[in-house]
């Protein structure tokens, strides 16, 4: 499914969201782990903000007030994907989704590299 | 691009979540589709009628179709502010569907949030409310313990 290989996970987060800490962040970093590629974390409340917004605008989901957490992966040759945003809907639904994704065929595609 | 209908199920299937009403009250918040022409809107909107959400579904992004929508239906009376206006993308890797569409499907989300917490530092604020019998929207006083819009009532 995913013919480029992983460089980064890059996590857009605030410690304050039950969204992002654990539910998003903790299930990212051992992603990254297990993959071998390091997991940036851009906390918005403090001066990573402004790369956050950086990778929001270019990449994600972007709004005044932009829902937090949004996933993206870097990839070698340079390009990233805008992977997960978090659910507005519910904090079950951002967990069932970080899941999904840990399970899904993108996800299988790179460990295979 | 995906019919209507599909679309309506997917969102049923895999948007589709009771979360504790937003700020309000102690009652369930549930999704509720809203009758609209060739688009997708739904509410998040408690037991007691008070609608935390409304959120339009589609395959791309259309946040001034979807401000246009609001300020049709809810008129002047409920100021919509661009901070409470925000987006999602839903690939298919997340919402665990990658079997039935391929990489690049997405469903674009665009949320309203009727902030209670910001409403509720003035005492006659107005908010939006749904019917719980015709599922229509109306505004009342945000204090309000009606439940039914004024042709329901
Ligand atoms: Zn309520
Ligand atoms: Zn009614």
């Amino acid at each position: 499914m995913q013919n480029k290989k992983l460089k980064a996970i890059h996590v857009v987060y605030a410690n304050w969201c039950p969204h992002c800490m654990p539910t998003t962040v903790e299930p990212m970093k051992k992603l990254a782990l297990e993959l071998g590629v390091p997991c940036y974390l851009y906390d918005i409340d403090t001066d990573l903000v402004s790369k956050a917004d950086e990778l929001v605008k270019k990449y994600g989901d972007w709004s005044d007030d932009y829902i937090i957490p949004q996933v993206f992966f870097e990839f070698e040759d340079g390009t990233f994907k805008h992977v997960l945003t978090g659910y507005s809907e519910g904090v079950e639904l951002t967990r069932k989704a970080v899941n999904n994704l840990l399970n899904s065929e993108l996800v299988k595609s790179l460990k295979n590299k | 691009m995906q019919s209507l209908k599909d679309l309506k199920h997917l969102v049923q299937n895999y948007l589709n979540i009771q979360s504790k009403c937003y700020g309000h009250c102690d009652t369930v918040a549930s999704l509720n589709f809203l009758k609209t022409r060739n688009r997708l809107v739904a509410t998040f909107s408690c037991e007691n009628g008070y609608v935390s959400r409304i959120i339009g579904y589609d395959n791309k992004e259309d946040v001034s179709w979807f401000k246009n929508y609001l300020r049709r239906k809810l008129g002047d009376r409920i100021q919509i502010d661009d901070k409470d206006i925000r987006v999602a993308t839903r690939h298919p890797w997340d919402l665990g569907i990658e079997n039935k569409f391929s990489e690049d499907f997405f469903i674009k989300e665009v949320y309203w949030t009727q902030n209670y917490r910001k409403l509720s530092v003035n005492p006659n604020a107005l908010a939006v409310f749904q019917c719980l019998k015709c599922k229509n929207l109306f505004i009342q006083e945000l204090s309000s313990k009606n439940s039914l819009c004024e042709s329901c009532k």
